[in-house]
């Protein structure tokens, strides 16, 4: 299995191929979806979100302990913008990824917008070495009880390795049922692929203690978290399933600022 | 011919009918044709509805549209109050919907302990003529005395010469001492999630989302289903000190099963058709074991021992044919079932279920892990799982109940699963995907429902076929209700494709029917009429006699109709009765007769 893994690893880009990897233990648990449960490293999926606060993230990917990926997201808001930067960084001895990004975010009553510029680079031991920038764009709109957010990915249409970067179209509306109940829905559309369908739901047992739990159709995932919080500091746990791969744990440390 | 098409321009002159929950609920399991322990329930309380005060609490979380937490606010409010009309349940919070489902089940009355349930059935199916005893019986006594309850059942199905072919008996004791119950005879025991001991009819998942995968049961059961098969014959008691109930059971029976040249057990004979004498009882099994049951506040533990015990081998050498098997289980927090689950082990095996409830009225979720080891013994139990033999599988399962504005609920569920051992066909680990979406929208009167779901499973398609093929079902379901004065309508519109990625292999279907129920003064009708025209099978409930779940499988190009007639002869008799033809097909003539009396 993990040859598997390693092989399509050396074939491609992580943002390329179907491992559909989450930054962060929240969006592990929300398939993504990240209006649901605000968290620092939400820009990188819409740039247009700016919850402040550092996160730090860390799972072995589909539990094999050679196949780290880290995260870091720092996000700082002054006044109507927002500022975002963040590194992933996966590691292997014959692969390394690294995905440095940089996101501007205006807000502006109910609206925000906001750009993320990717620095992406990738090496192959003894097989090729490569570096790329790319940009996403992103919508907020909130009104009440709901909020909806559009992002793209790679509206640069910037290539890698001679082939072009995937553009992913991502589309999510988060509904407040009651003050401790969210319901997110979303899609995601890949050039070339057909639409994966998410569903997400967010409920908050206690003032320290969060459930996180959604569905992903195409690609089938399950994910389910907890989060726990003290004060502005909180740990989320999760996993999600692949149906065959074993399950993708996840821990993130977060403060918000 | 001419009173099919004069039926038929009769029911398309209007449209739609009732029972829109309950169908909701028992209808899901494709392949199930015996009414499962929930239909059963439902229907003897629809004839003599039972009193929301003295009912048992173990019974109260039977109804299907009870929350827990509506189950805990009547309890509650029983312990200082009496319950006297439907506006005291208001006053409970319990919505208008939920009362509305569960009126026609409760009264506010003193209930008669005392009370005789009798039901006579004769079935006769025209494919079936030429046997040399081409009628079915069936015929089912209960004496009711308080205390003290007494059954017989018995059923001869057609080409069975002996009368009593399968019968069921049993005497149950019931009193508020230490001696919580005593059976003796024929019953069926049901134990944590099923994972040793279940009900075997009983669908794992449902358009009820968040409650259908959750197995709630008495643990010990008169056995007065027809199916012929899974019953234990012999004696169970519930014992009860205090907080803790101790359950002794001990069977001994004959099972119907296929035997190898070496007199070693292949399969079982889950039928209950019984042409050969020479296969009948073929089988010897004993059990014996012993149940502790802890009730702690809102939460409760069990701890349960079996050893089981076949007289012949079984051809699968990875079954034993004498093992004991042991499961603990759990449920904390009855009143809202945020975490239960079960865990058993046998010799060698392993199998565990564990899920979570969580949320509010709002936005319920369930989440349910399970894992069955392959070969783990499947006979007796019937955990929440894909398939019926729920060995070699792991899987989670995510059901939701959304309810975003007064008239509108979503019920969908994900499941996802793999088989990681060999299978019959399967020569290599599979994987399986369902989803099920449905949205309800009620009108003032009539409701209107919509409904998808999608099933993935790799498999073969045939045994000398290397290659996993990627099997893909898709079922889109309108269905509307409509209610004028005395007449329900109902019409539903029905379209299934199934897809071969492999092969780029695509059929299709299409089914609609319209149904109507007509009930004046002490005669009801429910008549049906379905056109299909398809390449794949569709499965739909029927309604039939009492005491009968059918589920037709229809393909091909053709038109399918039956009707049921209940005529109550005196106020406690009621005479049924119903016949179903398909009309372009010969010798698919059924009939069924049925005298049901409750006194």
């Amino acid at each position: 299995m993990k040859l598997f893994i390693v092989i399509l690893l050396l074939s491609t880009t992580l943002a390329a191929i179907d491992l559909d990897l989450p930054v962060s233990a929240v969006q592990n648990a929300t398939s993504t979806l990240v209006l649901i449960y605000p968290s620092p490293s939400a820009a990188s999926s819409n740039p247009a979100c700016s919850n402040s606060g550092i996160e730090s993230s860390i799972t072995y990917l589909f539990s094999m302990e050679d196949l780290p990926y880290y995260n870091l997201h720092i996000q700082y808001n002054y006044n109507n913008f927002g500022f975002h930067l963040g590194n992933s960084l996966l590691k292997h001895p014959l692969y390394k990824e690294s995905d440095n990004m940089f996101t501007l975010n205006y807000n502006y009553n109910d609206l925000s917008i906001g750009s993320t510029l990717h620095y992406l680079y990738n090496k192959v031991e003894e097989y090729h070495e490569d570096s790329t920038l790319f940009a996403d764009i992103g919508l907020l709109w909130k009104n009440g009880n709901i909020a909806t957010g559009l992002s793209i990915h790679n509206v640069t249409h910037s290539s890698f390795l001679e082939e072009q970067l995937p553009i992913v179209y991502l589309w999510e509306s988060c509904f407040s049922l009651t003050p401790k109940s969210k319901l997110s829905i979303g899609f995601e559309k890949e050039n070339d692929f057909d639409f994966t369908f998410k569903i997400a739901g967010r409920y908050d047992i206690h003032k320290f203690l969060t459930i996180l739990s959604s569905y992903q159709y195409g690609p089938d995932r399950i994910g389910i978290g907890a989060v726990f919080k003290l004060k502005d500091i909180s740990i989320c746990y999760s996993i999600r399933t692949h149906q065959y791969l074993s399950l993708n744990h996840y821990i993130s440390l977060n403060y918000a600022f | 011919m001419r009173f099919k098409i004069v039926l038929f321009s009769l029911l398309f002159i209007s449209i739609l009918a009732a029972q829109v929950d309950l169908e909701t609920i028992i209808s899901q399991d494709e392949e199930t044709s015996y009414p499962t322990e929930l239909m059963e329930f439902l229907q003897n309380i629809r004839k003599k509805p039972v009193n929301i005060n003295t009912i048992i609490e173990e019974d109260l979380y039977l109804f299907p549209w009870l929350t827990e937490i509506d189950v805990k606010k009547i309890l509650e409010y029983r312990k200082s109050h009496k319950i006297n009309k439907i506006s005291d349940l208001r006053k409970l919070n319990i919505s208008n919907k939920t009362i509305n489902e569960i009126k026609n089940y409760i009264t506010f009355k003193t209930v008669s302990r005392y009370k005789i349930q009798q039901i006579s059935r004769a079935e006769f199916h025209q494919q079936k003529q030429n046997y040399p005893s081409t009628l079915k019986y069936f015929q089912k006594t209960i004496l009711d005395l308080k205390k003290l309850k007494i059954g017989f059942i018995s059923q001869k199905d057609e080409g069975e010469k002996d009368p009593l072919d399968f019968y069921s008996y049993f005497i149950e004791y019931t009193t508020d001492n230490f001696l919580k119950k005593c059976l003796i005879g024929k019953y069926r025991l049901a134990l944590g999630q099923g994972i040793l001991f279940a009900s075997k009819l009983g669908t794992s998942k449902s358009g009820a989302a968040t409650s259908t995968p959750i197995k709630k049961f008495h643990p010990i059961k008169p056995y007065t289903s027809s199916y012929e098969i899974w019953e234990m014959e012999g004696a169970a008691a519930n014992l009860r000190f205090s907080y803790f109930n101790l359950i002794p059971f001990f069977s001994k029976t004959s099972l119907s099963t296929n035997l190898d040249t070496l007199d070693q057990i292949t399969s079982f004979n889950e039928s209950g058709i019984h042409h050969d004498e020479n296969k009948k009882n073929n089988v010897k099994e004993m059990i014996y074991g012993l149940a502790a049951k802890l009730k702690w506040r809102d939460h409760s533990f069990g701890l349960n021992f079996a050893n089981l015990n076949f007289d012949h081998e079984f051809s699968n050498s990875a079954q034993k044919s004498e093992y004991a098997a042991i499961s603990i289980d759990f449920i904390l927090n009855r009143s809202s079932y945020p975490a239960f689950g079960e865990f058993a082990c046998t010799q060698d095996k392993i199998a565990g279920v564990l899920g979570g409830k969580f949320g509010e009225n709002k936005l319920r979720h369930l989440l349910l892990f399970r894992y069955f080891e392959k070969d783990f013994p499947t006979w007796h139990g019937n955990p929440f799982s894909s398939q019926s033999r729920f060995d070699n599988e792991v899987g989670l399962y995510y059901g939701m109940t959304i309810i975003p504005l007064e008239r509108v609920k979503i019920n969908c569920y994900f499941d996802l699963w793999s088989f990681p051992g060999t299978r019959y066909f399967e020569k290599m680990p599979t994987v399986g995907s369902e989803q099920y979406i449905q949205v309800e929208r009620k009108f003032k009167v009539n409701s209107l429902r919509l409904t998808v779901q999608h099933k993935n499973k790799e498999k073969y398609i045939s045994l000398d076929q290397a290659k996993i093929r990627d099997f893909a079902r898709t079922t889109f379901k309108i269905d509307w209700w409509q209610i004028i004065t005395n007449l329900r309508f109902k019409t539903r519109c029905e379209l299934v494709t199934e897809y071969l990625a492999e092969d780029k292999i695509h059929e299709s279907g299409i089914l609609a029917y319209e149904e109507i129920r007509w009930k004046i003064e002490k005669f009801t009708m429910i008549g049906q009429v379905t056109v299909y025209h398809s390449d794949v099978l569709h499965y739909m409930y029927e309604h039939n006699v009492d005491g009968i779940m059918q589920n037709s499988v229809l393909n091909g190009d053709g038109i399918y109709s039956y009707f049921v007639f209940k005529y109550n002869l005196f106020k406690s008799m009621e005479l049924q009765f119903k016949f179903s033809d398909h009309w372009n097909t010969k010798d698919k003539l059924q009939m069924y007769l049925q005298v049901v009396s409750n006194f």
